[in-house]
C-alpha cells in the first residue's frame, strides 16, 4: 500500500485532523467538548488500574514514564503536530474512564496532546541535569484525571540548540510499557513525515484496543489449583516493619552479571531446555527461599497478552500478571528447581490470559492494601522491542531514570544490553536500606554464579555470603583474650588471704568480713569433703535467701563439688525430682560440722562441673544444665574486664539460685574484694522493698529482668533512692526500648547494659551499651563476650548473611558440658561447629546481624518466656494433661502471660491444682475452658485459632469514685476495659508484678494501700473499700513489704510468679 | 535437608550428630553409626554412658 493509499485509506476524522494539522503546522487547535467516538467495556487489566486509581491520592499513581535524550536540530512545531497525529492513531490516547452505577465504561473521544517546552539552557549543567530528575518524579507522581482525560503527557526540556530531553507520561491504564516504546517509534515516524511534508508511511491498524477489551475471558480452573494453599506473604527479612499506611517510597540499586556470568546463564539455559528466563527465576526464588527460610515461594511477573500480531501496533495496557510459585521443598538440587520452575512458568503462560485481578478476588485472603496481594516480589524480564531511534536528523537515547516509587516489596527488572544482563532491583524504601538490597544483589549474583558452576549441589549449600560479610562476622568474633583463668574458688580464697578484713557480704541483718566468710566456707567444705564429696559431684542446696545459701553455694565448689539450687519455695513434687540428681541435699538442718575446716579449696580440673541449673523441659522433664568452672570463670573475668569494680562496691543479691543471673552475683563480689549485700527471701518481688534497701545499703551494681525493671521504674523518687547505683545489667527477656529509655531517664548516673545468654552458656555471652545508643530501633543484644563466639545459621548450618534471621548458636568456652543424664539431648543441641573449634550451642533463639550487633528476634519453637523465664509449653500441657478431669490442654503465651486452654470434665481450681506440681513460673496466669480444641486440616493443634483470652467481663452495679480509679488504673495496666465492680483482679488477668503496677499507681494517685491489700481484697470493689488516703500525692511510700507480717510475706511468695522461684 | 545423620565424636570423647556427606569440622570423627537424626541420638542415649569429658575422667581416676 502506497503512501498515498494509506492518506486515502484514513477515516474522514483522521484525515481532517491530518491535513488540518500540516497545513497550520501548529497545536493550537482549542478543545470544545469532544464528542464520544466509541465505548466499551474495561478489560480486566484496566479494570484493576480503575481500582488502585480510585483508592485515591494516598495509594501510588499508576504512571509510566519515559524520558529520551533527543540530539540533533528539533522542529518543535513538526513535533506537536506528529504528536496530534499519533494521538490521533491510538484512541488509547484519547480514552477516557467514567463510572456508571460502579461500573466503568471506557470511551473514545478526540483530544489534543500539547507539548509543553522547558528551557532549561539558563542553567549549568549540573543543574539541568537535576532539572530532567525533577522534572521527571514529578511526572511519575502526577495523577491523571481519568475521566477527563488525555492520558498522555509529553515535556520538551531544552538542554541547548541541539539537545533536548523528551519526557513523555502516560496512565497505565492506557499503555504498557510495549506501547509507550510504540508511542515513541510512531512519533519519530510521524516526525520525520511531517519534516518531509510526505504523508506518513504506517501500518495500517485493523484492530482496535475495544476489540482486546471485549474479549471473554477462558475461566480456567487451573490457577486456583495452582495457587491453593500459598502464603499469602512471604516474610522478607526487612530493615524495618511495614507501615499500615505505605508512601510507596522507592529506590533502584542496578547491577551488572559480567561476560562470563550471562554466558554461562544462557549455555545453562540451553543445556537444560529452560530459558534465560527459567533460569533467572529459579535462582531468584531459591534466593528468597534462603532468606526467608521458607520453600513455597510466589513471584509475579507481567506477561504479555497481546492476542496476535494484528495487536502488535496497537497501543494499550496488554499485559496480564503471573503469579509463579516456586518449590524448594525437598532440599533440591538447582537442576531439580530449573526442571519445576520450567513446568510452571510452562503451565503459567498456557492460562496467562486469566486476569490476576479475578485472582485477587478469588484467592486473596484479605485485601489488606499495605501490602500487594498474592505476592510482593517481581521478577521481569524485558523484552520490550527498542523503538526506532533515529528519523529526520534526530538521534534518541533513553535516559535511566531510576524510579523514586515502589509498587512491590521488590521488583527485580533484568534486561540484555550488548551481550551482557543488567539489572535494576527497584525496593520499597520503607522496608529496606540501600546497603541491603545491595547485598541481595551480591548474593543473588553468587547464588547463580554457584548455582550454574554445579547443577547438581543442593540449592541450600550455594555461597551466598559476601567476602565482606564474611570478614565482618570473623572480626566480630574475633573475641580471643587472656583472662585471669583461675575458678572461682581458688580466686575467691586468694581474696579472703588479701584482705581479711574487708566486709565482704550482709546478710539476715549483719555483715561477716572476707575472713569470717571464708571460715564459714570453710568448715562447711571440709564437713562435705568428710560426706564424700569429690570433683563432679553435684549436691543439692535447699535453703532460703540469707547467709547460709550463700555459704553453702560457696562451700560446694570449695569441697571440689557442683551446686544444684533446689528454691524451697518449689513444690514437693519438684524438689523430689531434683533430689534425685544429687549426691546429698543440704537443707536447713544442716549436715553436721567437720572435724577441721578445709584450708584451701579442693582442685579440679577446669572442665569439672560448679553448678548445675535446671531449665524447662519439653518433656515435661526438667533439664539439669551442667557447667563448668572454666566456663563460668571466664564469664565472670569477663564482667570484671569490662565493669570492674572493687573496694567500696556493693553488688545487690535478689535473683533466685534456681536462675542461672544469680551466679555472678553470688560470686564475683568475692574475687575482686567488693562486698554483697543478700535481700530478704521474697524481696526481690517487691519493687518498694527493693528501692529501700539499694538507698539503705548504697547498692552500686544490680540485676533485672526487663518486666521486673519495668515494675521497678515505677517507684517514685529513684533518682535520689537509688543514686548509688552505677550500673544496672538486664536480661532474661527482651529489653524494650520504653523500659530502656524510662531506666536512663530514671537514673541518670547509672550505665545501663543489655546482655543475652542461655542457662547452656554460662549465664550470658553478649553484652550491649544501652546509654548513648539510638533507641528508635529497639535494643540490640549486641556483641560477643570475650573467648565466645556468635554464629547466625540457617536450618542447614549455614551462616545467614547481614539482616537475616536465622539460628543463634554460640562457640567458646562458656558452653556448658551438657544436660546431666541426657546424653541424647546434649548431642542434639551441642553440635559439631563447622566455624570453628569444639562445640556450638544451638539456642533455639532467633536473631539477625545487624552493623550494631546481634538483633534478637524471637523463639524459633514453641518455647517461650514469660517474665524472663523459658517456658516449654508442652511441659505445662503434660502437667495440665496428667490431671483426670482434663481431656485436652494447650498452651500458649500471650502479652507476656502464659494462657491454658483446657477442655475438661469439670470446674476445678486448675491454678492450685497445677501449684502442686510445677514451679510457678509454670502455672498459667489464664485458664480459658473450651468445648474442644481447633484443629488444622491435618488435624494438629492449630494455635493461631485458638480464643483472645481477653476475659470477658461483666459490668454490673454503679462504680463509686474511688471503684472507679481502681477500675481505671487495673484496666490501664492489664489492658482491658469496662471493669465491673465485682471483676477479680487475678480473673481478668492480674498478675504479681502488674499488681506491682497498680499499687505504684494507687499511691501515686493519693492513696495508702499495700500490695497485701490487692491480694486480699482481689476485686474492684473490696480494693476500693481497703483505699485510705495518703493525703499526698507521689510522696516516697514505704515498700509494700515494710507493711507485711511474715506470714502474709509467705503467702505473697507462693502466689507470685515472676522471678525463677 | 539430608534424613541421614552421622554419629561423631570429639577429643573429649563428646557425642554430637552431623549430616551425613558433609564435610566434618576438625576435631571430630564419626564414631560409625548413622541413620535418621532421632536414631542417631538414641543410639548415643545408649553408649555415652559416661558423660564427663576426657580431662575430668581422667582427674578422677588420678
Amino acid at each position: 500500500m502506497s503512501a498515498l493509499e494509506r492518506l486515502a485509506a484514513l477515516g474522514p476524522e483522521q484525515r481532517a485532523a491530518l491535513e488540518r494539522r500540516l497545513r497550520a503546522r501548529a497545536d493550537a487547535a482549542p478543545v470544545v467538548v469532544a464528542p464520544v467516538l466509541a465505548e466499551a467495556p474495561l478489560s480486566p487489566g484496566q479494570r484493576r488500574m480503575w481500582f488502585l486509581d480510585q483508592l485515591g491520592p494516598l495509594f501510588p499513581a499508576y504512571v509510566i514514564v519515559s524520558a529520551w535524550r533527543v540530539e540533533g536540530a528539533v522542529d518543535r512545531a513538526a513535533l506537536g503536530v506528529a504528536l496530534g497525529m499519533v494521538v490521533d492513531r491510538h484512541p488509547a490516547l484519547r480514552t477516557v474512564y467514567t463510572e456508571v452505577d460502579g461500573e466503568p465504561r471506557q470511551s473514545v473521544r478526540s483530544a489534543v496532546v500539547s507539548i509543553t517546552v522547558v528551557d532549561l539552557t539558563g542553567l549549568a549543567s549540573e543543574e539541568r541535569q537535576a532539572e530532567v530528575r525533577r522534572i521527571s518524579d514529578r511526572e511519575a507522581r502526577e495523577r491523571f484525571d481519568l475521566s477527563a482525560g488525555p492520558l498522555l503527557r509529553a515535556h520538551l526540556l531544552v538542554m541547548g540548540p541541539d539537545e533536548h530531553v523528551l519526557v513523555l507520561s502516560a496512565h497505565h491504564i492506557a499503555l504498557d510499557g510495549w506501547s509507550l516504546s510504540l508511542v515513541v517509534s510512531d512519533l519519530l515516524t510521524a516526525y520525520a513525515a511531517v519534516v518531509a511534508e510526505i504523508p506518513v508511511d504506517w501500518p495500517e491498524l485493523t484492530v482496535t484496543y475495544a476489540d482486546f477489551a471485549a474479549r471473554q475471558v477462558d475461566e480456567s480452573p487451573y490457577w486456583r489449583a495452582a495457587l491453593d494453599g500459598m502464603p499469602q506473604t512471604l516474610a522478607l527479612p526487612t530493615d524495618r516493619s511495614r507501615p499500615a499506611q505505605p508512601t510507596y517510597r522507592g529506590g533502584q540499586v542496578t547491577f551488572w552479571f559480567d561476560d562470563d556470568l550471562t554466558a554461562r546463564l544462557h549455555a545453562v539455559a540451553r543445556a537444560e531446555k529452560a530459558t534465560l528466563f527459567t533460569v533467572l527465576l529459579a535462582g531468584w526464588q531459591a534466593l528468597l527461599s534462603r532468606y526467608t527460610g521458607t520453600t513455597d515461594i510466589p513471584v509475579g511477573s507481567p506477561v504479555s497478552i497481546r492476542p496476535d500480531a494484528d495487536f502488535d501496533g496497537v497501543a494499550g495496557l496488554f499485559l496480564n500478571t503471573l503469579v509463579l510459585r516456586g518449590d524448594l521443598s525437598g532440599d533440591p538440587d538447582f537442576r531439580t528447581v530449573l526442571r519445576r520452575t520450567t513446568d510452571t512458568v510452562f503451565a503459567g503462560f498456557e492460562h496467562r490470559d486469566h486476569p490476576f485481578e479475578r485472582l485477587v478476588d478469588q484467592l486473596a485472603d484479605s485485601r489488606d492494601l499495605a501490602s500487594n496481594p498474592l505476592f510482593q516480589v517481581m521478577l521481569v524480564l524485558q523484552n520490550t522491542p527498542a523503538p526506532l531511534t533515529s528519523a529526520a536528523g534526530l538521534r534518541l537515547a533513553q535516559l535511566d531514570l531510576a524510579p523514586r516509587t515502589a509498587k512491590f516489596d521488590l521488583n527485580l527488572q533484568i534486561t540484555e544490553v550488548g551481550g551482557r544482563l543488567r539489572g535494576e532491583l527497584v525496593y520499597a524504601a520503607e522496608l529496606f536500606d540501600a546497603d541491603r538490597v545491595r547485598r541481595i544483589t551480591d548474593h543473588y549474583r553468587a547464588l547463580l554464579a554457584g548455582a550454574v558452576a554445579d547443577l547438581s549441589a543442593p540449592v541450600s549449600g550455594l555461597p551466598l555470603l559476601t567476602l565482606e560479610e564474611e570478614a565482618l562476622i570473623g572480626a566480630w568474633n574475633r573475641t580471643g583474650a587472656a583472662l585471669p583463668g583461675a575458678r572461682l574458688p581458688d580466686r575467691i580464697a586468694e581474696a579472703a588471704a588479701r584482705w581479711p578484713d574487708r566486709p565482704a557480704i550482709k546478710a539476715d541483718g549483719k555483715w561477716l568480713t572476707y575472713r569470717e566468710f571464708a571460715d564459714r566456707v570453710g568448715e562447711l567444705a571440709a564437713r562435705l569433703v568428710e560426706l564424700g564429696v569429690r570433683v563432679d559431684t553435684v549436691v543439692g542446696v535447699c535453703l532460703p535467701r540469707g547467709l547460709d545459701l550463700v555459704v553453702a553455694l560457696h562451700a560446694v565448689q570449695a569441697a571440689g563439688g557442683a551446686y544444684l539450687p533446689m528454691d524451697p519455695e518449689y513444690p514437693e513434687a519438684r524438689l523430689r525430682l531434683l533430689a534425685e540428681e544429687a549426691a546429698l541435699v543440704i537443707t536447713a538442718e544442716g549436715v553436721g560440722t567437720a572435724r577441721e575446716p578445709l584450708r584451701e579449696p579442693v582442685p579440679t580440673p577446669d572442665d569439672a562441673l560448679a553448678y548445675v541449673i535446671h531449665t524447662s523441659g519439653s518433656t515435661g522433664r526438667p533439664k539439669g544444665v551442667g557447667v563448668s568452672h572454666g566456663a563460668i570463670a571466664n564469664r565472670i573475668s569477663w564482667m570484671q574486664e569490662y565493669f570492674p569494680i572493687g573496694e567500696g562496691d556493693r553488688v545487690l543479691q535478689k535473683t533466685p539460685a534456681g536462675f542461672d543471673v544469680s551466679v555472678w552475683e553470688f560470686f564475683w563480689p568475692f574475687t575482686v574484694g567488693a562486698a554483697l549485700v543478700v535481700a530478704e527471701p521474697g524481696g526481690h518481688r517487691d519493687t518498694g522493698y527493693l528501692a529501700d534497701l539499694i538507698s539503705r545499703e548504697q547498692i552500686t551494681v544490680l540485676h533485672f529482668v526487663p518486666s521486673m525493671l519495668d515494675a521497678f521504674l515505677d517507684e517514685p523518687s529513684l533518682a535520689t533512692r537509688a543514686s548509688s547505683v552505677r550500673r544496672v545489667f538486664v536480661s532474661g527477656e527482651a529489653l524494650s526500648t520504653d523500659v530502656a529509655a524510662r531506666c536512663l531517664s530514671a537514673l541518670p548516673a547509672a550505665e545501663l547494659h543489655n546482655l543475652y545468654g542461655p542457662t547452656e552458656t554460662a549465664v550470658d555471652v553478649t553484652w550491649q551499651a544501652v546509654r548513648g545508643l539510638d533507641l528508635r530501633h529497639g535494643v540490640p543484644i549486641g556483641m560477643p563476650v570475650a573467648n565466645t563466639s556468635i554464629e547466625i545459621l540457617d536450618a542447614w548450618s549455614r551462616r545467614v548473611p547481614l539482616g537475616v534471621p536465622g539460628e543463634l548458636c554460640v562457640g567458646g568456652v562458656q558452653l556448658a558440658r551438657g544436660y546431666l543424664g541426657q546424653p541424647g539431648l546434649t548431642a542434639d543441641k551441642f553440635v559439631p561447629n563447622p566455624y570453628g573449634p569444639s562445640r556450638l550451642y544451638r539456642t533455639g533463639d532467633l536473631a539477625r546481624w545487624t552493623s550494631g550487633g546481634v538483633e534478637y528476634l524471637g523463639r524459633l519453637d514453641q518455647q517461650v518466656k514469660v517474665r524472663g523465664m523459658r517456658v516449654e509449653p508442652g511441659e505445662v500441657e503434660a502437667a495440665l494433661l496428667a490431671l483426670p478431669e482434663i481431656r485436652a490442654a494447650a498452651v500458649i503465651a500471650r502479652d507476656n502471660r502464659l494462657v491454658a486452654y483446657l477442655v475438661a470434665d469439670a470446674e476445678v481450681d486448675w491454678a492450685a491444682r497445677l501449684r502442686e506440681r510445677l514451679p510457678a513460673q509454670l502455672v498459667p496466669d489464664l485458664f480459658v475452658s473450651l468445648d474442644s480444641l481447633p484443629l488444622t486440616a491435618n488435624g494438629k493443634l492449630d494455635r493461631s485459632a485458638l480464643p483472645s483470652p481477653q476475659p470477658v467481663v461483666q459490668v454490673s452495679g454503679v462504680l463509686t469514685d474511688r471503684e472507679k480509679v481502681v477500675a481505671a488504673i487495673w484496666g490501664d495496666v492489664l489492658g482491658v476495659g469496662a471493669l465491673g465492680p465485682d471483676d477479680d483482679f487475678f480473673a481478668v488477668g492480674g498478675d504479681s508484678i502488674r499488681s506491682l503496677k497498680v499499687i505504684s499507681r494507687l499511691r501515686a494517685a493519693g492513696f495508702t494501700v499495700s500490695l497485701a491489700d490487692l491480694f486480699r481484697a482481689r476485686t474492684v470493689r473490696d480494693l476500693a473499700a481497703h483505699l485510705t488516703e495518703s493525703g499526698s500525692r507521689e510522696v516516697a511510700a514505704l515498700g509494700a513489704f515494710d507493711l507485711l507480717s511474715p506470714e502474709d510475706r509467705a503467702r505473697l511468695a507462693g502466689n507470685g510468679k515472676e522471678g525463677a522461684a | 535437608m539430608s534424613d541421614e545423620f552421622v554419629v561423631v565424636v570429639n577429643d573429649e570423647e563428646q557425642y554430637s550428630v552431623w549430616a551425613a556427606g558433609r564435610e566434618l569440622p576438625a576435631g571430630w570423627r564419626a564414631s560409625g553409626f548413622s541413620g535418621p537424626r532421632q536414631a542417631c541420638l538414641d543410639h548415643i542415649d545408649q553408649v555415652w554412658t559416661d558423660m564427663r569429658p576426657a580431662s575430668v575422667r581422667r582427674a578422677a581416676q588420678a
